[in-house]
């Protein structure tokens, strides 16, 4: 009786193959996507340290706000805050799972979401955002590598 | 991949050589599964202390290089070196009896959980290929904390202090699997995306095989076929061994440290109180999990010495000091010195403890949460559980008295772990919901296999069900109110 239900759970298991499979081949290719994509950054950021991470909804919400620094700090979330990874893993859009990718791909750099450091990583969606955001006058693009990735500098 | 394979034997062999001196004289026919068990659980001890002595090398140098592994493989070998001039003088032996059982029958139902037994594994190494050629580099958790702290040892072998920065998710976890990836990509002196996927499959894999071999040890090959079998057909066991994260290795160290137990008190005057220690240790420094898992051992090691000796003999003792001694210091080193504060901990105040503890609907809906994922069983389309408890009614339990102190210790282990995972949940600081949510069938995973092996040395082996006339009673009995059984199952 228990042979014929483990068989019985054996051959199921090949259900749950197909289904997670296929959900985590969309996962993997983006994180396979992710080296590829932050792979030539590389190159032009510093070997270690803090840098800054920046995408499409830290966009908006600095010109939606005021442009001085201040304003910038207090809309941008602070690098520390154990909320954000509450919503870890984020629904896909928002920018939990990207943020992981990114810093997986830029080992032994630490992105933070703040204001703090000289130098940003944009990982952008939207082909906007890098002219938006140099368009404000906050940033200045340094190099901007073709597929959403940029890297950025503040201003002053 | 060389490199990998040769770090992997040498763990086994320095391993088994710490397994050894825990000598055997069998009255039975198990052998060699006895000689397998000890090299699959020596695979396991020798891959974690390799992990343990790579850690305090790179903390003494300040640099996580590949110099830095080859002095921890050489004080591994020296550590293996004294353990075989100092061990066998001071260790007793061990001594399982194991009832053989008629040969034509065992050969005729060996051949069918044979049968299935492969194919399980077949179904299962292929799924475990397909996950892993799916995502390379792990799941989310992997690649947020596991692989991401390898590649900082790995990357940064002077400031590798950086990547247990609090900016981080998770500093606070220990570095067992980290720095044996890290250690093999030092070896091969690049960042090998196989390094690991292959240490999921061999944890995977002595996962398996030490339940297998276990089981097979106390109860005959065909009860430690049928432990695989269940074990395989356990979906999360492939999906979390594939996905890189450390689940799989905890629920390694927990298996070998309660089978260790259970030979430690069934053995006749033998003990082998220091390995019992080292796995325990071992499964501290691989997950924080792994921590109330250490100090429950650590409070039965010493309740079971109490018990058997009266007073605990100062050489027993200081055995089971030794055996944490190596891991434990790790820890104590990594906590104290170099990690972030944990999540659960830093933020509570005995103010908020009180609240939370007195706080009822909480209880409520922990137990709940637990019931449905026991309920569920995630992944499985029909839930193993009560087949498991109506086999073990109909086959029953003959279970010989040598075993039933270590079953009695060891499902007291169980009992205290999960009531620590339980308090764990009432004071979290996060979402209740998404805590458990999030964690729970991890919890099981690391679990069920020493579960499994409980379940299976507790209960006759399915040869022995031929020759008793009122089990075949039962039997015929129960096969009799099966529909009924199952319809009210479900």
């Amino acid at each position: 009786m228990l042979l014929a239900l483990l068989l019985v759970e054996t051959v199921d298991s090949v259900h749950p193959i197909s289904t997670i499979s296929s959900e985590n081949q969309r996962r993997t290719n983006k994180l396979c996507l992710a080296e590829e994509r932050f792979s030539p950054c590389r190159r032009f950021l510093p070997a270690g340290g803090l840098i800054g991470y920046l995408t499409d909804c830290d966009v908006s919400l600095l010109l939606t706000s005021a442009r001085s620094e201040e304003i910038i700090s207090a809309v941008l979330e602070p690098p520390r805050v154990y909320s954000d990874h509450l919503n870890y893993p984020a629904p896909s859009g928002s920018w939990g799972l990207k943020y992981y990718y990114a810093q997986y791909a830029l080992c032994p750099l630490i992105l933070v979401r703040s204001v703090c450091p000289d130098i940003f990583v944009g990982d952008f969606v939207e082909a906007t955002s890098s002219a938006r955001l140099e368009k404000s006058g906050l940033f200045i693009v340094v190099k901007d590598f073709g597929n959403g990735t940029l890297i950025l500098r503040k201003r002053g | 991949m060389t490199a990998l394979f040769l770090l992997l034997v040498y763990s086994a062999f320095v391993g088994y050589e710490l397994v050894r001196p825990v000598k055997r004289s069998l009255r039975c026919n198990s052998q060699f599964v006895y000689t397998l068990l000890q090299i699959c659980i020596g695979t396991g001890i020798g891959l974690g202390v390799t992990s343990c002595l790579f850690f305090y090398c790179m903390s003494a140098f300040g640099s996580s290089s590949s110099k830095s592994f080859w002095i921890a493989v050489g004080a591994l070998g020296l550590i293996v070196v004294t353990a075989k001039h100092c061990g066998r003088r001071v260790l007793p032996e061990i001594e399982i009896i194991h009832k053989a059982v008629n040969g034509q029958v065992s050969m005729h139902i060996s051949g069918i959980l044979l049968l299935i037994f492969s194919f399980s594994l077949c179904n299962s190494t292929i799924w475990f290929i397909t996950q892993s050629m799916a995502q390379p580099y792990g799941c989310l958790d992997s690649c947020a904390i596991w692989n991401l702290r390898a590649r900082f040892l790995f990357r940064s072998p002077d400031t590798w202090q950086v990547g247990l920065s609090d900016l981080l998710v998770h500093s606070d976890y220990p570095l067992l699997l980290p720095s044996l990836i890290s250690a093999c990509w030092a070896l091969v002196q690049k960042e090998d995306i196989l390094v690991p996927i292959l240490m999921g499959f061999i944890y995977t894999a002595l996962t398996l095989v030490l339940l297998v071999l276990s089981v097979g040890l106390f109860r005959g090959i065909n009860q430690g076929l049928l432990a695989g079998i269940t074990l395989l057909s356990y979906p999360n066991l492939i999906i979390f061994g594939a996905s890189q994260c450390a689940d799989v290795p905890l629920g390694f160290y927990y298996l070998s440290a309660i089978v260790l137990l259970v030979l430690a008190l069934s053995s006749k005057g033998g003990h082998c109180w220091f390995l019992v220690a080292l796995s325990s240790g071992l499964a501290a420094w691989t997950k924080n999990e792994g921590i109330v898992f250490a100090l429950s051992m650590f409070l039965l090691l010493l309740l079971c010495n109490l018990r058997i000796d009266r007073k605990p003999t100062l050489i027993t003792l200081a055995w089971i000091a030794a055996g944490f001694l190596i891991p434990g210091g790790a820890l104590l080193l990594f906590k104290v010195r170099l990690s972030a504060e944990n999540d659960v901990l830093s933020t509570l105040s005995m103010s908020l403890l009180q609240q939370k503890l007195f706080y009822w609907p909480r209880y409520q809906q922990i137990l709940c949460q637990f019931g449905q994922e026991l309920f569920k069983f995630p992944y499985c389309r029909i839930n193993p559980i009560p087949f498991l408890f109506l086999y073990g009614f109909i086959v029953g339990s003959s279970l010989n008295r040598r075993y039933l102190r270590g079953i009695v210790a060891s499902g007291l282990a169980i009992a205290l772990v999960s009531l620590g995972y339980f308090f764990v949940y009432v004071v979290t600081p996060h979402d209740l919901h998404w805590h458990l949510d999030w964690s729970l069938k991890r919890l099981i995973l690391q679990l069920w296999p020493s579960v499994l092996f409980l379940i299976f040395i507790a209960i006759a082996p399915p040869e022995q069900l031929r020759f008793r006339t009122r089990f075949r009673q039962e039997v015929c009995k129960s096969l009799r109110r099966l529909p009924h059984l199952v319809l009210s199952l479900f």
